[in-house]
């Protein structure tokens, strides 16, 4: 039985004959010697990710002006950052986008460019009171112009993540990034067996407290992360540091096309080998770890699971999908998680890094629950009864039914109430003053439409997106349940904002 | 398979030129991108390697401006290597290497510029 503890390991690294070796190199250690031996000879196992972390943001204080302001509504290179505390705290984060330069800089890029050194633009309005009389402020800062600068992240280090792929017949900007139609491509997230929490998976060492690699200079683990899963494995961990000493190649703005701003954060956490399980766990390999792809063509939150599949086949570059071979993207750098992993290692090789035991531990049984919803969302409560007309109708019949029922769209149907093409009052209108009597020549065969359980604001922003004000609404058998209109949307938004 | 770029000026847009070529020199030449303005014609036409001066040259006679540059570019110091542009690639001149690092064949690339607007860093960077 291998007992450590984290003074002994501690007190090896100061005296510079401390093992470490990094979750990938662990694996051949462990299989080679065996637990016992590798947990008596390797002392820290050293971990890395670098990914897109959405929910990242820094909190600044920029110390007062004279007059002093209590600033009310703050941006920095023009883009927004959050005012709720004390007069000159602010929030910064990363996927709050400029108001100037949209979809392509945003707070990540803001935290980036301030680590980087560069001159920050800052703009702040207030109502101005009493103690606090300015009302308005333009002025630049740097990093080394304000007094605190924290890097203070509620959710980052995803312990694993879905893979994404689309069966829409359109391209998909995602979070997942850009994803082909017709499942033509699959992308992930996260380093796999460098991951910190899945060489950890019992949450035995990462806990409250634990000191970390985080953006290129040391932070702390404050917590688990928000939407924090651990019995499906998908833990999560808050972390902060000081955005002082932390160097921009680990911390990087991005953009992703169309769905917005982020953060790429380097994270890496050390994990000291005090047993025999603890070297066990730290020797997982990619092919250990599973996860699902899921169809991120369907817009709900339940997505369809297409199969399974494991990091090393994800890393592989390519997966097997409905008999076809689709090339696979990581949407963490690799090449970067290895980095920060070797990094790690030097510093606490070279005696700059010591442990800390966790003062709390993370939750093993947390769940993480979907909002519960009031308000009626999905097509079904929208749904009206479409009118309808088969192709034997003339454009004259065809006039009298959008009169008589005073509606614009008018479904065309076959004999068993099949979808065959719908029909608006404009195209009728044009038929008659063009005087084309034969219906087939104006019928639109191309039709997009809704099913019964689409959320309602997935079908309003097709109509927006083709320039159309009604989907037909289709069972899977593509019979006419009914109609769904640009107008009765229209309803669903305004109680939204009242 | 060897790729040229081909810039018809306004004067010379309307010829059957490319037609003329394959017909006099029996040469395969693919056609993977061609836009044909008023003001001038832009192709990005695949030669045998074997017959790709021979082709530059028949052009060039023709009056037709012929570069061999690249249709993209990664500009390494803004890619972080996350490979975000890999699978976008329909022609597989994106790959990954043993390091993870992405790696671009500009000699297959057809200039879909499918990875370029993938990219969450600006990185790839179109080449006019």
């Amino acid at each position: 039985m291998v007992k450590k503890t984290y003074a002994e390991i501690n007190e090896k690294i100061k005296k510079g004959d401390v093992v470490v070796v990094t979750a990938e190199e662990m694996i051949e250690i462990v299989e080679k010697r065996g637990e016992e031996a590798a947990a008596r000879d390797i002392d820290v196992v050293t971990t890395g990710t670098f990914g897109a972390m959405c929910s990242s943001g820094a909190f600044l204080n920029f110390g007062h002006a004279d007059p002093p302001i209590k600033m009310e509504n703050v941006w920095l290179n023009n883009v927004e950052a959050y005012h709720g505390n004390a007069a000159v705290d602010v929030y910064i984060g990363a996927t709050k986008m400029s108001k100037t330069r949209p979809f392509e800089y945003g707070g990540g890029h803001v935290i980036e460019d301030l680590i980087s050194g560069k001159v920050i633009e800052l703009q702040a309005t207030a109502y101005g009171t009493d103690c606090y009389p300015l009302k308005k402020i333009e002025t630049v800062i740097t990093l080394e112009d304000i007094n605190q600068a924290i890097l203070c992240n509620p959710r980052n280090g995803y312990q694993k993540y879905n893979a994404a792929t689309n069966g829409r017949q359109e391209t998909i900007y995602t979070y997942m990034g850009k994803l082909l139609s017709n499942y033509r491509n699959v992308t992930f997230s996260g380093a796999g067996c460098l991951n910190p929490l899945c060489n950890d998976p019992d949450y035995e060492t990462i806990g409250i407290g634990t000191r970390i690699f985080l953006g290129g200079g040391i932070g702390y683990i404050i917590g688990e992360g928000t939407q924090h899963s651990p019995l499906n494995g998908f833990g999560t961990l808050m972390v902060k540091g000081d955005l002082k000493q932390m160097n921009p190649q680990y911390l990087r703005g991005a953009a992703f096309t169309k769905y917005g701003t982020t953060l790429y954060v380097g994270l890496g956490i050390p994990i000291p080998i005090l047993n025999e399980g603890l070297a066990r766990k730290t020797a997982i390999s990619d092919e250990d770890i599973t996860t699902n792809v899921l169809d991120y063509g369907v817009p709900s939150r339940n997505r369809p699971i297409l199969r399974s599949v494991t990091y090393a086949e994800l890393k592989s570059g390519e997966i097997e999908l409905n008999g076809k071979s689709v090339p696979v993207s990581p949407l963490s750098s690799l090449k970067m998680a290895r980095e920060i992993a070797e990094t790690l290692k030097q510093w606490i090789q070279q005696g700059e890094f010591f442990l800390t035991s966790p003062v709390e531990r993370l939750s093993t049984t947390r769940v993480f629950n979907p909002m519960k919803v009031r308000t009626k969302t999905t097509v079904r409560s929208y749904v009206k009864p479409a009118i309808t007309c088969t192709l034997k109708e003339t454009v004259h019949d065809v006039a009298k039914k959008l009169i008589e029922h005073s509606t614009n769209h008018i479904v065309v149907v076959d004999e068993e109430n099949r979808l065959k093409g719908i029909v608006t009052s404009w195209d009728v209108t044009r038929a008659i003053a063009h005087n084309v009597e034969n219906l087939s020549e104006i019928v639109t065969t191309k039709v997009y439409t809704a099913s019964l359980d689409d959320p309602i604001d997935f079908s309003a922003r097709e109509m927006t997106k083709h320039d159309i004000s009604a989907l037909p609404v289709i069972d899977s058998h593509k019979k006419v349940i009914g109609i769904v209109t640009a107008e009765s949307t229209l309803r669903h938004f305004d109680i939204h904002e009242h | 398979m060897k790729k040229l770029i081909l810039n018809f000026g306004a004067q010379i847009v309307n010829e059957a030129i490319t037609a003329k070529i394959i017909l006099k020199h029996k040469v395969l030449i693919n056609i993977l991108r061609a836009n044909v303005q008023e003001e001038g014609g832009v192709f990005l036409i695949e030669v045998p390697d074997e017959h790709c001066e021979e082709i530059r040259a028949a052009f060039e006679s023709e009056g037709v401006k012929v570069e061999r540059g690249k249709l993209i570019e990664k500009q390494t110091p803004s890619c972080v290597n996350c490979c975000a542009c890999y699978s976008t690639c329909p022609v597989g001149a994106i790959s990954i290497d043993e390091e993870f690092e992405v790696q671009f064949d500009y000699e297959k690339c057809i200039g879909c510029l499918n990875c370029v607007d993938a990219c969450p860093f600006g990185a790839i960077v179109i080449q006019k």
